[in-house]
């Protein structure tokens, strides 16, 4: 009995030895190999042939809860304890819109951050991963703020080749820029800021549209009820926009009339 | 001194101290400095016109603003048929690159080791002299964004002019194999089809090719099609995961190489499923292999031989060499046995970056032909280009060694005689023998004088050879070590070309000048100067042409036509000479025009007939052969050798290929086996190295570097790793490792998981960047008869760099 | 008597420079310093504030070859306080107040 006491006690030294070992290692900071696969994603598996119909868009499988906790989430690391802010209630349709010439002057500024000109597709102000767009419609689909910052809906029809015309601004890689002072970035181009607001035609006329209307056919983008306050419509109610608000020729830049009748 | 003098006095002493600062830093280091920004625009005065993009071959028509002289916004065209609209971000920031504050504003010659800046009038003297002393020595690099002016003016400088075919493009080192491709295929160069294809196709086969970054517009005009709720199958058949791939269903992904295995083993299946189509077969397609001593037009070989030599190609074999499973090969081969099917293959760098790309240019064509894909909407073995005007201008006006312009060549006796009538030259004047390629001219460059070097004078415009060409250590750089080589660099920044030149030229750019482009899919486009080149930067074309001027007043007979006339004689509406060699004078008239219209006259031989300029004013691009109908207006073609559409084909031919290698209107089918690469990862250089490019940054990134989005989203290169080869090797994410090959070694931080996935044992790194150059690494093999050097596949190995950076690099200057 | 310190950036087209050197040697509120490349001290001499506000907002950017205005240093010292306090509204559309609501 006292022997297999002993036994016993060696036997449980040694559990809790290599427990403490394990525990140690475990706790270890970033070592090469947890650092070369952090990120790493399995390679998504092709759908098998026969199943086209069904699969127009290759599957994505699920992340491993290793994957999980070690994936640098980039700018959702702000936001994924917020899920229960998401299922609050929206925003209220009868709500008093204030709308001053500061706010709107506020939210053109804000908005010209990220845009090289009037017009030019915004740049992507926080992190992405490299997945299709379904990742870029989970926010921007229909358009939410998260954190205080706004996650405007798509202004244009659904295109899904998103990182075509939206690059990340803060850089793609996690890498900084090494060599950056022999190629100095030095930039004269100063692009158009806005065009100017058309005059109503009479005092209290539904102001025309002062900007270009192409790829933007979705007006709550920046109109609705979760755009930036200086731009926010008094009357998200309605949503014939165009019933009231006439959009430019000039400015969509529609074809005239001295064009080759090919193109007509 | 009362109170008002001494404010006034510390108000000029505040005003002169800041404007000194600002004065200073604004033109420190520069040669001179760029006016500095009035404020933001109103959108007031703003006028649009169309111009296509500066960047790729898609060639999509941008709407562009200007106000107060300045590029201020850009639209994508919503008239443009190849873009409806859209652009990607390049070409939405395409106005930023004529505004980087160190643009070229003066001609620059080196003095006592450093660039000086010099008049225009001793730029123009110190090139001709060279020329005029040593005109067999000369050789003119160029490139595919060489406006189709600009390259054809080069073309008879130097051609008709100097009776030297020394002129050779960056497009060899693009897509040379895809013309070699098409021509021992139809006989013809440049694709039967076109991006409506894109449109129609139900099954879409991207080879080697990564069309959601490099031709973003082209790839979401096909996703988009899903998102409409068409149903089309894509499949990227390729050596590494891009974002190409995650739109596909099917990845295939093989060894390095083998891609002609694949296509041979599609062929197998087809013939051995008896799928192939007989009917098209029969009328249209002749059969072909290699010759003894090889040939670009083989020997002829019939069905039966054909069929015997794919016998050993079965999707087992296929597999074991490719890496693609055979029950992705039989896909493929039950996709191209589907007669209701229609396909359409892409491909670009991947298949003509190659050792053997006129071999897998040869077999895609085959694929397509033995299959009956070909001749239907929806239906095409289509090439892309990564230029603007890779296929206006190098492959229509033929400014490669050996071409004349509309498809002729020189060493024909007629197509030399056709070209002196149409320039009025006294016969004779064109050398028969084609000049060097761009690999030989540089060796030739980088040789001593007396161990065979004889090209001593080289003047490169709007490419940047310092950064692209292949293993830099072997072609570029013995040159600049060697006295009596002279480098004259056209350009608008200082590229890693121009760093290393003798003189250095500033050139307009995009619409700071008049210009034609002609895209992938044979669409020829027009756009007209807006905005005025900074300082003293002028056309490449002007420079070209005041030169020749230059050599013809130093009374070069060459630079004379028959008569006597200068070669670029150009006259008023009124018949008076017009002295376009002045600058001040070179607006006078418009110079494209007239030059464009003289090339028109070379376009019919081979049916790529061209309308007249004022056509090109008033459309989109036009798809040539443009031909013009009975009630004076011109029609373009979108299909090519097919009835319904070609205007060239006999009625009732059904599919004409009209300038057939055999001359009985058909095409060849080619057998070529595979073979291993020319050097493949061993022991000690364990690595397949692959390069490219990506969205953000346009080949070398001498432009798109310098615009704020696009620099921001993609500053640096980089090598892409994977994860277990990492591992193994102890590296992290964004360590820097040491890259080498036998040629040579270059330092990179490693991404891991990042924009592309390599499979384990083999690396990628982009090229655009000049500060990290992956081309001191390269290989320079290249294939036999397109002479393009394969990028793609060479063996290294990396390693740990073992201290920390604390220092620059090497600076290149000098 | 409101006195401004400015910066005048200038074309570096020689012509444009010299055709705007010339114009300003010619306005009597004006003092001209040293060229620095292609920026010129000024110092600006006004009556009163509206003045100065319009030769520095408009007037002077409307010069051909003056492609930009910096201003340096101001002093109101010598101003009167009856002086105009509000600044007469520019004429420029883009200044437009956007508030018009549509009618609701």
């Amino acid at each position: 009995m006292l022997k297999n006491n002993r036994s016993l006690h060696i036997f449980l030294a040694i559990v809790i030895g290599l427990a403490a070992i394990g525990y140690i290692v475990g706790t270890r900071d970033h070592t090469y190999d947890q650092l070369a696969l952090a990120g790493y994603t399995q390679p998504q598996p092709a759908p098998d042939a026969s199943d086209d119909e069904q699969n127009d868009q290759a599957i994505r499988t699920a992340p491993s809860y290793r994957e999980i906790m070690n994936k640098p989430l980039g700018a959702y690391n702000s936001s994924r304890n917020d899920l229960q802010r998401l299922s609050a209630p929206g925003s209220d349709l009868f709500a008093e819109v204030e709308r001053t010439p500061e706010l709107y002057e506020a939210a053109l500024a804000d908005r010209a951050q990220n845009r090289a000109y009037a017009g030019a597709p915004p740049t992507i102000p926080h992190a992405i991963r490299e997945t299709g767009a379904a990742e870029c419609i989970a926010c921007h689909g229909t358009g939410m703020t998260i954190d205080g910052k706004l996650a405007t809906p798509i202004s244009h029809e659904y295109m899904t080749n998103c990182t075509q015309c939206h690059v990340v601004s803060g850089g793609s890689m996690p890498i900084p820029e090494l060599y950056a002072e022999d190629f100095p970035l030095d930039n004269a181009f100063v692009g158009l800021e806005r065009f100017s607001l058309p005059s109503p035609a009479y005092d209290g006329a539904p102001p025309p549209i002062p900007h270009p209307t192409r790829m933007r056919t979705e007006c709550t983008s920046c109109h609705g009820l979760t755009a930036r306050p200086g731009l926010r419509t008094t009357h998200p109610w309605r949503s014939q926009c165009v019933q009231c608000h006439a959009p430019s020729a000039t400015l969509d830049l529609r074809p005239d009339s001295d064009l080759n009748p090919f193109w007509q | 001194m009362d109170r008002r003098t001494f404010l006034k006095a510390s108000a000029m002493a505040a005003a002169t101290t800041a404007a000194a600062r600002l004065a200073n830093a604004q033109s420190s280091g520069q040669p001179a400095a760029l006016p500095v920004p009035t404020r933001r625009a109103g959108g007031d005065s703003i006028t649009w016109d169309k111009a296509p993009c500066r960047f790729c071959g898609t060639g999509c028509h941008l709407q562009v603003g200007v106000e107060n002289g300045r590029v201020v916004a850009v639209a994508g065209d919503p008239l443009a048929e190849v873009n409806k609209g859209l652009a990607c971000v390049k070409g939405y920031h395409v106005g930023s690159i004529l505004y980087g504050r160190d643009r070229l504003t003066t001609p620059m010659l080196r003095k006592n080791g450093k660039l000086t800046p010099i008049s225009w009038d001793e730029a123009i003297n110190t090139i001709a002299n060279r020329i005029k002393d040593d005109p067999k020595g000369f050789a003119l690099y160029g490139s595919g964004q060489w406006t189709i002016p600009e390259g054809y003016a080069a073309q008879k400088f130097m051609k008709g002019g100097l009776a030297n075919n020394h002129i050779d493009p960056n497009a060899r080192l693009c897509m040379s194999s895809a013309v070699t491709g098409f021509m021992s295929t139809y006989g013809v160069d440049e694709p039967a089809g076109t991006f409506t294809d894109l449109d129609q196709c139900d099954v879409l086969i991207m080879w080697g090719n990564n069309p959601a970054e490099m031709h973003p517009v082209l790839f979401s005009r096909v996703v988009d099609r899903r998102a409409r709720g068409e149903k089309i199958t894509l499949i990227d058949i390729g050596t590494r995961r891009t974002r190409t791939t995650d739109h596909c269903q099917h990845y295939m992904e093989f060894n390095p190489n083998s891609d002609l295995a694949i296509a041979l083993g599609i062929m197998h299946l087809l013939i051995k499923n008896n799928t192939y189509d007989k009917e098209f077969v029969e009328k249209y397609c002749n059969f072909r292999a290699n010759s003894t001593p090889p040939t670009l037009n083989g020997k002829s070989i019939t069905f039966d031989e054909y069929k015997k030599s794919l016998e050993e190609y079965t999707p087992e074999r296929v597999e074991e060499i490719s890496g693609v499973s055979a029950n992705d090969i039989r896909l493929l081969g039950d996709l191209f046995g589907n007669k209701d099917l229609r396909i359409t293959s892409l491909w670009c760098m991947g298949m003509n970056q190659h050792t053997r790309g006129t071999a897998i240019n040869n077999l895609v064509h085959g694929v397509h032909l033995l299959s009956g894909k070909f001749g239907k909407p929806g239906s095409a073995p289509t090439s892309l280009t990564g230029q603007p005007s890779a296929c206006g201008t190098v492959r229509e006006v033929g400014t490669l060694s050996h071409g004349l312009p509309g498809g002729l060549v020189v060493n024909n006796e007629a197509h030399r005689k056709t070209t002196e009538e149409i320039w009025n030259l006294p016969a004779g004047r064109i050398h028969p023998t084609p000049g060097y390629h761009t690999v030989e001219m540089w060796e030739k460059f980088s040789t001593p004088q007396n161990q065979g070097g004889d090209i001593n004078t080289l003047w490169v415009q709007v490419t940047n050879p310092g950064q692209t060409l292949p293993n830099l250590n072997k072609l570029f750089y013995p040159s600049r070590k060697i006295d009596g080589k002279f480098l004259i660099v056209s350009d608008v920044y200082l590229t890693a070309t121009a760093k290393h030149a003798d003189l250095v030229l500033p050139s307009a750019m995009w619409v700071e000048k008049n210009g034609m482009y002609g895209n992938s899919e044979r669409r020829t486009q027009q756009w007209f100067k807006r905005v005025d080149p900074p300082g003293q930067a002028r056309d490449d074309c002007w420079q070209t042409i005041a030169v020749a001027r230059r050599l013809f007043e130093l009374g070069v007979e060459g630079m004379k036509d028959k008569d006597g006339n200068f070669i670029f004689s150009i006259k008023d509406a009124q018949g008076r000479e017009v002295p376009v060699w002045r600058w001040q004078n070179y607006y006078d008239v418009n110079v494209d025009r007239h030059l464009f219209e003289e090339y028109r006259k070379f376009t019919g031989f081979k049916h790529k007939n061209l309308a007249p300029y004022d056509e090109y004013v008033k459309a989109r691009g036009l798809r040539w052969p443009v031909v013009e109908q009975k009630d004076g207006s011109w029609r373009e073609t979108q299909f090519r050798f097919a009835e319904f559409d070609d205007p060239f084909v006999e009625k009732g031919a059904g599919i004409q290929f009209y300038h057939s290698v055999t001359d009985d209107n058909r095409a060849l089918i080619w057998f070529h086996p595979w073979e291993p690469a020319p050097e493949v990862p061993d022991a000690e250089y364990p690595f397949w190295l692959c390069t490219g490019r990506v969205l953000e940054h346009w080949h070398s990134g001498t432009m798109t570097m310098r615009v704020p989005e696009l620099r921001n989203a993609m500053p640096q290169a980089y090598i892409e790793v994977h994860p277990e080869d990492a591992h193994v090797l102890g590296i992290a994410n964004g360590e820097e490792v040491i890259v080498e090959s036998r040629r040579g070694q270059i330092k990179l931080p490693v991404w891991i998981n990042g924009r592309g996935k390599p499979p384990r044992g083999s690396m990628f790194v982009p090229f655009f960047d000049e500060r990290l150059l992956i081309n001191e690494v390269t290989l320079e093999a290249y294939d036999p008869w397109s002479k393009q050097p394969d990028y793609k596949k060479c063996a290294v190995r990396i390693r740990k760099v073992a201290t920390t950076r604390t220092t620059a690099p090497k600076t290149k200057e000098g | 008597m409101p006195i401004s310190g400015l910066v005048l950036t200038l074309s570096d087209e020689p012509s444009l420079q010299q055709a705007a050197l010339s114009q300003l040697a010619l306005d009597s509120r004006l003092s001209l310093g040293e060229l620095q490349v292609n920026r010129l001290p000024v110092v600006a001499e006004t009556d009163t504030i509206r003045q100065s506000t319009r030769l520095v907002r408009e007037e002077l950017i409307m010069i051909p070859g003056v492609i930009f205005v910096d201003v340096v240093m101001v002093d109101f010292s010598d101003t009167p306080e009856t002086d105009e306090s509000v600044v007469e509204p520019t004429t420029h559309k883009t200044h437009d107040r956007p508030d018009a609501r549509p009618p609701d």
